[in-house]
């Protein structure tokens, strides 16, 4: 038996309000009227009359602060409030999508005036955790080692991964988002250089913080601290460029650790070998690239 | 009339020159719709989103002011600000319209 009602999920990017709406105006079509959306993007329908309606999103936190008169605007315009769902107000009407009197914006300063509502309420939020998590996270949890017996190894790097994605995702959005401000921009104020100059300047942020972040792995995944025939109880530390990596080796007398320092790597390298707890046995810097060799010996020499 | 207000509102939309225009009188945003549409032979039909919008904007920047609410309709009105903002553009429309004129 068919039910009377029906969720389906969606996900849709900051700049995908439109594609939203083309979507519930298709489930219309096909006999599904939607009722409310849930977090983190469910959308709920009941069965009804298959029939051509238009949806259109609002996105304006006035609005939903002052709900009444903000929904009676509509509603004297012939739109019928359907919901809020993260920030943005949904509405329909009957009639087939694309007639000039099916619009909620009749032109195109105020269409960009709605984008600029949602650059505050959601891009700017997304900037500041991609500024402050995403990124001092990947950085964190991307250590500059790969090669090695760690039992933090695979957690970090799979964090690392994880961060790499969210990083990737937030990077994207961000483009898209560019994109379609500058398509409204140009639209409004029409195609001047300093418009062409300030998204030019945004997308080259964009592709270097991308560079920057592949250049970033390269070097890490590509640079080794390679630590060989290690056996007791020593830990090994690292350090370099204000990045200090901890690790543990069973090591023990007679043992050789060798570094490895690729050419990228080159630059101020410290390296402390100590017994769990204890002052370092040994310490080093070096300056070059190239392989490095220490055997233990005594007391951990 | 500071720097932020001219650019903002010198030249302005159709919906903003016609809101103004309006509040001239006391009115809600669906009454300037209806205003509108009756003043243009129904070819400018103001939209929701837009009038929300543009009201808001506007009462922020001092151009009009809310003067009471009426059955979940907020009235407003044209501020001394708004009267020389609609002033400029007025003057910009009747030297367009007069150059049009000599032109064509």
């Amino acid at each position: 038996m068919m039910g009377n009602s029906k969720t389906v999920f969606r996900f849709y990017t900051v700049p995908q309000y439109q594609q939203e709406e083309n979507f519930l105006s298709t489930m219309n079509e096909k006999g599904w009227r939607f009722t409310h959306a849930t977090f983190p993007g469910f959308y709920h329908f009941e069965k009804c009359e298959p029939g051509q309606v238009t949806y259109r999103l609002d996105y304006n936190q006035e609005g939903i602060q002052n709900k009444e008169e903000y929904v009676q605007m509509f509603s004297d315009c012939g739109w019928e409030y359907i919901c809020d769902f993260a920030g943005y107000s949904y509405f329909r009407k009957e009639g087939a999508v694309g007639e000039e009197k099916e619009e909620i914006f009749c032109d195109d300063a105020s269409r960009l005036d709605m984008m600029k509502r949602v650059f505050a309420g959601k891009i700017i939020p997304l900037i500041i955790i991609f500024a402050t998590v995403i990124i001092p996270q990947l950085l964190m949890n991307t250590p500059g080692n790969s090669v090695g017996i760690d039992s933090m190894g695979i957690a970090r790097d799979i964090l690392s991964f994880i961060f790499l994605g969210l990083a990737i995702i937030y990077l994207l959005i961000f483009s898209v988002t560019a994109v379609h401000f500058y398509k409204y921009e140009k639209m409004v104020s029409g195609d001047s250089p300093g418009i062409r100059l300030k998204y030019l300047g945004i997308l080259t942020l964009i592709v270097a913080l991308i560079a920057g972040i592949g250049v970033f792995f390269w070097a890490t995944y590509r640079s080794s601290y390679t630590i060989t025939d290690c056996d007791a109880g020593y830990v090994v530390e690292i350090k370099k460029l204000n990045t200090s990596i901890v690790k543990e080796f069973d090591l023990k007398k007679g043992d050789t650790v060798v570094f490895h320092v690729t050419e990228f790597e080159r630059g101020h390298l410290y390296l402390s070998i100590a017994e769990e707890g204890k002052e370092p046995a040994f310490s080093d810097d070096f300056y070059n690239f190239g392989y490095k060799t220490y055997e233990i010996q005594n007391d951990g020499h | 009339m500071d720097a932020h207000i001219k650019k903002v509102y010198v030249p302005m939309t159709e919906t903003g020159f016609y809101i103004l225009l309006c509040l001239r009188e006391p009115n809600h945003g669906y009454g300037i719709v209806q205003k509108v549409k009756e003043i243009t032979e129904g070819d400018i039909v103001l939209t929701p989103g837009t009038m929300y919008g543009s009201l808001s904007k506007m009462e922020k920047d001092g151009l009009i002011r809310f003067i009471r609410e009426e059955e979940k309709r907020k009235i407003y009105s044209i501020t001394e600000l708004g009267g020389e903002v609609l002033n400029l553009e007025m003057r910009r429309i009747e030297r367009l319209y007069k150059n049009m004129k000599e032109m064509r």
